[in-house]
Parts: structure tokens; C-alpha cells; sequence
């Protein structure tokens, strides 16, 4: 399973990367193999608030429509406009291309709770089964 | 009795001739053509080469001239028109004699010839290894000269190049096809969608060369290399696919107003004489969606053109429309087709498009054996109508065809989208990709 050591990772499948005072967003690996080929992605207004644990966005696949879930608390800085016209590259490169949003953290310090690579690939794996 | 003669028997003056008929049951009904024989169908040329039609023969078709009461006269090549005396000067291929046709209407329908490239040495090898792609003879001799030797250089990736680089390839040649512009099917695919394509001709062991072109082509007495981009590519077999050019140079000659795209008509198919009728490759056609003249050389416009010119030559008032560009080609095992503007060419018109896009199956997944198919559908964000679509795999045309229908009556994403699509799991999906593409297009506007 794919699941870069330097993220940190929520239950709910998305990844984060911390960068100073905000976090970038996406879904991981093992959540887009899952969804199979995304045909669509929900995306929120940049100034929305986003509370940790509760939906933000939505990823579409031809069969699904999963909630992405803020891993964290904050406010939305910026979205990933390249996925309105490529939503692949959720597919292709989720912890690269494929980031969804960027968030300013009411919190800095609320992303250490979130688990690290070895303990996400254990609780991904407990799920696959 | 009118008296209606029709200039070049192809898929636009058989269609003419058809239409007169039905029209005028007594009309007087000549064909002057330059064939020894009545009707040809280019579009098979490619798969006549790779042997899918049995005889390259079967691309030759005679017509009952005789129940039809229709004066053909074969062999003879069309030199001039004289639109005051309203006659046409024609001659005999055999004997040189000179004949005048006296006309009540004249149909123009004389087609298009291929673009020879002005390439450093191609024009002395034509025949000689280089060959283009319009007549059976075209396709016996390369069929003979593809079981002879093995290498192959294709200039352009349009539907005559590549269809003829598939046949070379599956009659066991290595080929190159050789694109100016960065994409296959530059004028029909957004490069996404040309990029299926491409991947399919890779693993098929066609090579393409975009955005390259030919500079010279060498040889003693026959092809033997092609200079691409500077370097010497070795191939004992050229074939052009570079495009084709109206045949309207008898038109002009005649003062007719002709266009770059050929000779200027109205909706009733008129010439800015009125009682010259054009038709077919040899003619301007209107884009329906940009509104404005265009030339789209495909046999599907020839035929409507003809049935419209055909009739109202014989007195009837029919109009044609206008085009928007249908097309398919069937590439080795890929269907590909696409209707309409690219996303490129809808920005270039002023447009703002949007897509909708997917890969999906063309059946249920449950069901088994479905084929891979990519749709995209093309609309318009502020009018929201459709503006063009291109699909590659398993029925593809159809899906084309149904965008077609809605281009050409104005729909707009959500007019489309309460399509309804016939469905069975062998044959489709309850949901078909098609309505998939054109909601996911809604949803990006909302
Ligand atoms: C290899 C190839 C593949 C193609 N594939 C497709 C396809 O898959 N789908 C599609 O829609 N279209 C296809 N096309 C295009 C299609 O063949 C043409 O659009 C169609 O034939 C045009 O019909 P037309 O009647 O205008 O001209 P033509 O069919 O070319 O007929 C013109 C006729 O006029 C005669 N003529 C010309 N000048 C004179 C003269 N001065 N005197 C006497 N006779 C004259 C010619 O001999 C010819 O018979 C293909 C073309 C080629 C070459």
C-alpha cells in the first residue's frame, strides 16, 4: 500500500501534508483504488469553513459518491482547479498532482492526533478486508 | 423536358441523378464522366488494400443506366462551361473528340483531388513507390507493392493516412506515419482523445511521428528513403494522405464564384449561377454551428447535397441546411469518431466550451466481454448547447450520431441529457456513457 512516510493521515481515507500554518488535502492511495476511475469532484467555495470530521467535498466515480471529510479544522485557501477538468489525476497521482484543497488551520497543533503512514496502513488494511 | 446534366458521377452525382429522377419521371438525364466504368467507392480504398472486400473490383459498382433512361457517357473528361450558351465542351478520352452538352440545369459534382505535398523529389516518384490513395488503381498497386517489400512511410494522420498505415501494417508492413500538426486527427479530436488513439497505433507497431514533416523523398527509379525532420528514414513504399483540394477549376474558368473552399452555394445547392447546381467535394458547405462557409470533403454531405441539387434541378424546392462535420473511421480494431468543434476550435469561435468526459464499459459490468469506451461531449457554458463530441472504442459512432441529431436541432446539455438511450446488458449500460458525459458537463457549469 502507497502511504508516503512524511503525511499524516484521518480514518476517513484523506491524506495531509502540513506546511506551516495550513494543510494540504487530498484522498489516498488506497481510497482512490477503491472508488475506481473519478469522473468528478465536488470542490468547496475557497473561504469555506471546514470543520474536522465533517464532509467538505465529494469525489464521483461511475458507481460512487464519496464524502471527503476535513481532516482537520480551518478555513479554505485554495482548491485544486485542475481537477475540474482532469479529475483523474486523483487516480493517477493522489498524493501529487491530485491534491484537492488547501486549508488554513484554526489549530496548527490538531494535525499531530492524525495517524502516521504505519498506522494508517494498518487500519487501511484492517478495512480492505 | 428539361434537360439536366450532371458533371462527375461520385457519391454526390449518383445521388443527384437518383433524386432528378424521382423528381421528373420524362427529365432528360446525361452524366459526362472521366471513368471507364460508372461508380467507385473511395471510402474502401484503405480496407481494399488490407483485403477485406475480396477483389479490389468489389470497389467498382455498375449502375442500370439503361432502366433509368439516363445518357452516360463514359470516358469523357468535362474541359469547360459556358454559362451564357448554357453548354458544357466535353471530350473523349479515346478519340480526343470534342462534344458540346446543352444544358437546362447543370449539376457540378467532380470531387476533389489528393494534395501532393511540395516535397523535394515526391512528384517524380509518384507511381514509383509513392503513391496517393483515390482511385482501385491506387489500391491494387499498393497492395502489390506492400506484399513486395516491407517498410512503409505514411505522410498524414488523418483518416485516408491512417486507415492505409492500419492495412500496410496488417498486411505485414513496418510503418511510420509522419503528422505536421502535434496530434492524430488534428481538425476532429481534442488531444486527449487523440491520445487513445495514439497509444492504440504504439501497440499496434505503427510509429508516429507529430509535428514532423517531410522534407524530400529519395530514390534512383523507386522510393527508397524519406527525409523526416533531417534524418534519412528508409521505406520503399510513400504514401500521401496529406489532404485533398476541390476540383474546382472549371467552375471558376467559367466565372462561377469559387471560394478557398470550393465553388460558393446557397442553401438550395445554386452556384452564383442559377441554373448551375454544386455538390460534394468540389463545393462549399455550411457550418451550421459556426454559422459561416466551411468545406467538409465527406461522402455523407456529397450524397444530401446531391439528393437536394438532383431535385430541385428537376423542379422541385429542397434546401440543404448545412453540416456539422459527422465522421468515423475504424482504425484496426479502434472506431473513432467525433461531430462538430474541438475544444480548441470552440475557443477559436468564441465559444466557452465545457466538457463532460469518462472512460467507461459498454456494458454492464457484470456482463461479460464489455469494450472500453471514452466519450467527450463538447457544449457551450453560457448557451449550453452542444457544441461537438468525440468518442474512441466499442460504438462509438452511434453515440456520435445521437450528438449529431442534437447539434443540428440546436439542443442544449439538458435537452440532451432527457434523451432516453435504448439499453440491454449485451448491448449497453442502463445508464449509457453518453448521458454519464453530458451530465458531468452540467455539473461543472452548476
Ligand atoms: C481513401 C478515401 C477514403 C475515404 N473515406 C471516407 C469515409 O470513410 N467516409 C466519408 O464520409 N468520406 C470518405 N472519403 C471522402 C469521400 O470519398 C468523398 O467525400 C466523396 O467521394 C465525394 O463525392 P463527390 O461526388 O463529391 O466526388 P467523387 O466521389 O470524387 O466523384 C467525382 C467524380 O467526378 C469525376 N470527374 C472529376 N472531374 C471530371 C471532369 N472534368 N470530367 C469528367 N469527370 C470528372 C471523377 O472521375 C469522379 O468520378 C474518403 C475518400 C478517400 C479518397
Amino acid at each position: 500500500m502507497n502511504a508516503p512516510d512524511e503525511l499524516k493521515y484521518s480514518k476517513d481515507h484523506e491524506w495531509v501534508k502540513v506546511e506551516g500554518g495550513s494543510a494540504v488535502v487530498g484522498i489516498t492511495d488506497f481510497a482512490q483504488q477503491q472508488l475506481t476511475d473519478v469522473v468528478f469532484v465536488e470542490m468547496p467555495e475557497v473561504g469555506a469553513a471546514a470543520e474536522a470530521g465533517k464532509p467538505i467535498a465529494a469525489v464521483e466515480s461511475v458507481k460512487a459518491v464519496s464524502d471527503v471529510y476535513a481532516p482537520v479544522s480551518g478555513e479554505i485557501i485554495e482548491v485544486n482547479d485542475a481537477l475540474r477538468d482532469a479529475p483523474e489525476l486523483i487516480n493517477t497521482d493522489p498524493y501529487g498532482e491530485g491534491w484537492i484543497f488547501k486549508l488554513k488551520m484554526s489549530d496548527p497543533s490538531a494535525a499531530a492526533a492524525l495517524m502516521n503512514a504505519e498506522q494508517y496502513k494498518e487500519h487501511a488494511a484492517s478495512e480492505s478486508h | 423536358m428539361a434537360k439536366i446534366v450532371i458533371v462527375g458521377l461520385g457519391a454526390g452525382g449518383f445521388a443527384a441523378l437518383l433524386a432528378a429522377r424521382k423528381t421528373d419521371r420524362n427529365a432528360e438525364i446525361v452524366v459526362i464522366d472521366r471513368k471507364d466504368y460508372d461508380l467507385m467507392h473511395p471510402c474502401g480504398i484503405p480496407y481494399a488494400v488490407e483485403g477485406a472486400i475480396g477483389s479490389i473490383d468489389n470497389l467498382k459498382h455498375d449502375l442500370n443506366m439503361k432502366a433509368m433512361r439516363v445518357a452516360h457517357y463514359k470516358n469523357y473528361i468535362a474541359d469547360s462551361i459556358n454559362l451564357a450558351e448554357k453548354t458544357v465542351r466535353a471530350h473523349s478520352a479515346f478519340s480526343g473528340d470534342e462534344e458540346f452538352f446543352a444544358y437546362d440545369k447543370l449539376i457540378i459534382s467532380t470531387g476533389s483531388t489528393p494534395l501532393v505535398p511540395p516535397v523535394e523529389g515526391l512528384e517524380g516518384l509518384l507511381g514509383k513507390g509513392a503513391f496517393t490513395v483515390a482511385t482501385p488503381e491506387d489500391a491494387s498497386r499498393l497492395r502489390a507493392a506492400a506484399r513486395a517489400t516491407g517498410k512503409a512511410l505514411v505522410i498524414g494522420a488523418g483518416a485516408i493516412g491512417l486507415e492505409t498505415a492500419s492495412a500496410l501494417s496488417d498486411m505485414g508492413c513496418e510503418v511510420v506515419v509522419v503528422e505536421m500538426l502535434g496530434g492524430v486527427f488534428p481538425r476532429a479530436l481534442d488531444p486527449d482523445m487523440a491520445a487513445i488513439l495514439q497509444q492504440y497505433l504504439e501497440e499496434k507497431k505503427i510509429s508516429l511521428r507529430l509535428g514532423s514533416s517531410v522534407q524530400a523523398v529519395r530514390g534512383s527509379s523507386q522510393v527508397e528513403e524519406a527525409v523526416v525532420d533531417g534524418e534519412a528514414v528508409p521505406c520503399s513504399i510513400l504514401v500521401v494522405g496529406a489532404g485533398v483540394r476541390p476540383n474546382s477549376s472549371i467552375a471558376a474558368d467559367a466565372g462561377l464564384n469559387v471560394s478557398r473552399f470550393g465553388i460558393v452555394t446557397n442553401e438550395k445547392m445554386l452556384s452564383s449561377d442559377s441554373s448551375v447546381y454544386a455538390v460534394g467535394d468540389c463545393a462549399e458547405s455550411f457550418d451550421l454551428i459556426r454559422k459561416k462557409p466551411c468545406w467538409m470533403p465527406l461522402s455523407t454531405i456529397a450524397y444530401r447535397q446531391g439528393t437536394i441539387a438532383g431535385a430541385n434541378a428537376a423542379g422541385a424546392d429542397e434546401s440543404f441546411k448545412g453540416v456539422v462535420g459527422a465522421f468515423v473511421s475504424k482504425v484496426g480494431e479502434m472506431e473513432i469518431a467525433a461531430v462538430g468543434l474541438t475544444s480548441q476550435a470552440a475557443v477559436d469561435a468564441g465559444f466557452d466550451p465545457v466538457f463532460g468526459k469518462l472512460k467507461d464499459l459498454t456494458r454492464p459490468d457484470w456482463y461479460p466481454n464489455g469494450r472500453e469506451i471514452t466519450i467527450k461531449v463538447i457544449a457551450d457554458k453560457s448557451t449550453r448547447k452542444i457544441l461537438g463530441a468525440q468518442a474512441a472504442g466499442s460504438g462509438a459512432a452511434w453515440r456520435v450520431n445521437v450528438v449529431s441529431a442534437a447539434i443540428s436541432s440546436g439542443m442544449t446539455l439538458e435537452q440532451l441529457s432527457d434523451v432516453e438511450l435504448a439499453y440491454c446488458p449485451p448491448v449497453s449500460q442502463t445508464y449509457d456513457c453518453l448521458s454519464k458525459a453530458v451530465d458531468l458537463a452540467i455539473r461543472k457549469i452548476k
